[in-house]
């Protein structure tokens, strides 16, 4: 090997590498900057609610607009516990029985459509494609005539029934391609040893495919949590219907009352530290199901 | 990985599969009533050689089926029949569309929806893009943190979000009067200004980054050929000439993906219009989406409900088509 050769493509490569680097650190310094400045922006609001679920209503209006953490009156979050906290145990039984049966009939299916053989398998699974394309403006409407017709009108059957249905397309999508993963010889060495195909499923599938399936779980989670439209249709009762809801509700029931803003903020409060808590727990999951989820359209 | 497996019985059928290639929907598009009776009768043609399959498949196709499928087919057709919820419904063709297309609320609705429509796009793409540019150009570990900080608002619930915005809203007492006022600068009524109400809506989620878009772009950026970079830095490119001649281009798909989630989004989101301005001041922000809900559910108007619905359907089929086509990635 020509050793100048080398030498020279070794300087130059370092002469490159050097100003690339500085280069790099100056984007590091600016982009860290832009940083600083966008995750501000987009926690400004939030830093906001909490500071002002701590305050007495009047403060919230004659304090400056920068006063954060001024006051300290935890007897707000009281009052909005009071006000939701029905509420955010019937979403907790709502989300656990949509996600109980959604989770389980889309997992079956994806069973089925990544390991089985049948005919007509590759257009039963374009009808879940094509749900995609179906907005949730057009089904509306007759959503609600057929709950009416069931007699789910004000009963949870009408949000879990639906909940369940409407997450049916992603949790195919993502339960299926993750499934084609699990190689056939495993489930088909399972079914030499005597497994029958409920066996396969519950021993050998679904420890599997545990991460996906809770995957599945929190979006479906944050989605019941979220929705607003839905129970306020179809729920007439206040004591029974879910968190979103039961904000509404309860921002409401204040009105102009000033005295008890605070309360209000609170409540806010309540209602998003348990989705929170869940996205800090399951961060991973969550953001790779989202992504797969969307990138699938 | 077909071939391994010859314990499955190749003859497996389903049995729902029968009415034609998309079965749950011609099936249960005849109403609910033939559908129970259907489902009377199911368990005895299903075979022994397929229950595994149907008990597999048939829950799922169920839900959709029952709660997805029929429902959309029954709001295609139910444009079509004048109906208040109570008395039969009566067909009238396409009266019902044509009194939508000259009811006085449908000219500013149009107007309304394609500035909701576009500023979402814009505003989307523009923040959402920008986020992802930065955090991408930041060192690796301290850009996943970002990455994971910066998403997290996504699951906040859109009325928390839509309540504070009230708040912050507010004339006068509101936390953007007071720091506009606190500039010097003229404190706008906001939601209750005809002109500034749909500005208002359009601000809601300000700075708009904890979303789908944002991961998208991120994740577009983060998988950018390394060669294609060393090139353009090798070249001298500068930054703000990468992002346009070398990132934009490249992510052509991923725009196209936020182009359509976002305009989608828009299209049905009248739920901050419904809580905050119910379409005022006058027809200010009175948008397709909320005329649905109120005939529906309101005048019990359910036949005009649907045909406003449909048109929607449309409305968001025919763009995504068109963005799919337009934005369709330059080979050459």
């Amino acid at each position: 090997m020509d050793t100048t050769q080398a030498m020279a493509g070794h300087k130059k490569r370092r002469a490159g590498k050097s100003a690339a680097a500085r280069r790099a650190r100056r984007y590091w310094a600016v982009s860290l900057a832009a940083g600083a400045v966008i995750v501000l922006l987009t926690y400004f609001p939030i830093l906001f609610v909490v500071s002002n679920s701590l305050k007495t209503g009047r403060s919230i209006f004659t304090s400056g607009v920068f006063a954060l953490f001024t006051q300290f009156h935890y007897g707000n979050y009281v009052t909005a516990w009071n006000g939701v906290d029905r509420q955010l145990l019937n979403t907790a039984i709502v989300a656990a029985a949509a996600i109980a049966i959604g989770v389980t009939a889309a997992a079956l299916g994806a069973y089925a459509f990544s390991q089985l053989k049948f005919r007509g398998k590759s257009l039963l699974f374009m009808a879940y494609l094509a749900l995609l394309m179906i907005p949730w403006t057009l089904t509306l409407i007759p959503l609600f005539l057929v709950v009416q017709r069931f007699g789910f009108f004000n009963t949870w059957w009408a949000l879990i029934l639906p909940y369940a249905a409407g997450a049916q397309p992603l949790l195919m999508i993502i339960f299926r391609g993750f499934f084609e993963q699990i190689p056939a010889e495993l489930l088909q060495s399972a079914r030499v040893d005597g497994c029958s195909e409920r066996q396969v499923l519950r021993r050998v599938v679904v420890p599997l495919t545990r991460p996906i399936l809770l995957t599945g779980s929190v979006l479906m989670t944050i989605n019941i949590w979220g929705d607003y439209l839905w129970p306020t249709i179809v729920i007439q009762n206040p004591q029974r219907t879910t968190i979103s809801a039961g904000i509404a509700e309860f921002v409401n029931s204040f009105g102009l009352n000033l005295n008890s803003g605070g309360a209000v903020f609170a409540a806010l409060v309540v209602a998003s530290l348990p989705m929170l808590l869940l996205v800090a727990l399951t961060m991973r999951y969550f953001v790779s199901g989202v992504t797969e989820g969307a990138l699938k359209l | 990985m077909g071939d391994g497996q010859p314990r499955q019985p190749a003859e497996v059928q389903v049995a729902g599969t029968r009415a034609g290639p998309y079965g749950p929907a011609l099936a249960y598009s005849e109403g609910v009533d033939e559908l129970a009776s259907t489902l009377r009768r199911l368990p005895g043609r299903i075979r022994s050689g397929r229950l595994a399959l149907t008990t597999l498949l048939l829950p799922s196709m169920l839900l959709i089926g029952v709660f997805s499928y029929y429902p959309a087919v029954r709001s295609l057709i139910g444009g079509f029949y004048q109906w208040n919820g109570f008395s039969p419904p009566t067909y009238v063709g396409l009266a019902q569309f044509n009194a939508y297309f000259q009811s006085p609320t449908f000219a500013p609705e149009v107007r309304n929806l394609a500035i909701l429509v576009g500023g979402t796009i814009l505003i989307t793409v523009v923040a959402q893009f920008s986020a992802a540019e930065v955090v991408s150009h930041m060192p690796r570990r301290l850009g996943n943190i970002a990455k994971y900080v910066l998403i997290a608002p996504i699951v906040l619930p859109p009325i928390v979000l839509i309540e504070v915005w009230a708040y912050l809203l507010l004339p006068n007492t509101g936390l953007i009067d007071r720091l506009a006022g606190a500039l010097g600068l003229a404190q706008p009524t906001w939601l209750s200004s005809p002109h500034l109400a749909l500005v208002s809506i359009l601000l809601i989620g300000f700075p708009w980054i904890s979303n789908l878009g944002f991961l998208i772009f991120l994740g577009g950026l983060q998988n950018l050929s390394k060669e294609i970079l060393e090139a353009s830095r090798v070249d001298g490119a500068g930054a703000l000439r990468r992002v346009f001649t070398i990132d934009a281009p490249m992510l052509f798909p991923q725009f196209r993906i936020v182009v359509v989630l976002s305009g989608i989004y828009a299209v049905q989101n009248f739920i901050p219009i419904l809580l905050l301005t119910n379409g005022g001041p006058g027809t200010a922000t009175f948008v397709p989406g909320l005329d649905m809900y109120q005939s529906a559910f309101q005048n019990n108007q359910y036949g005009y409900g649907m045909a406003i619905g449909t048109l929607l359907f449309l409305l968001m089929l025919a763009f995504t088509v068109v963005v799919m086509r337009a934005l369709r990635p330059r080979t050459g």
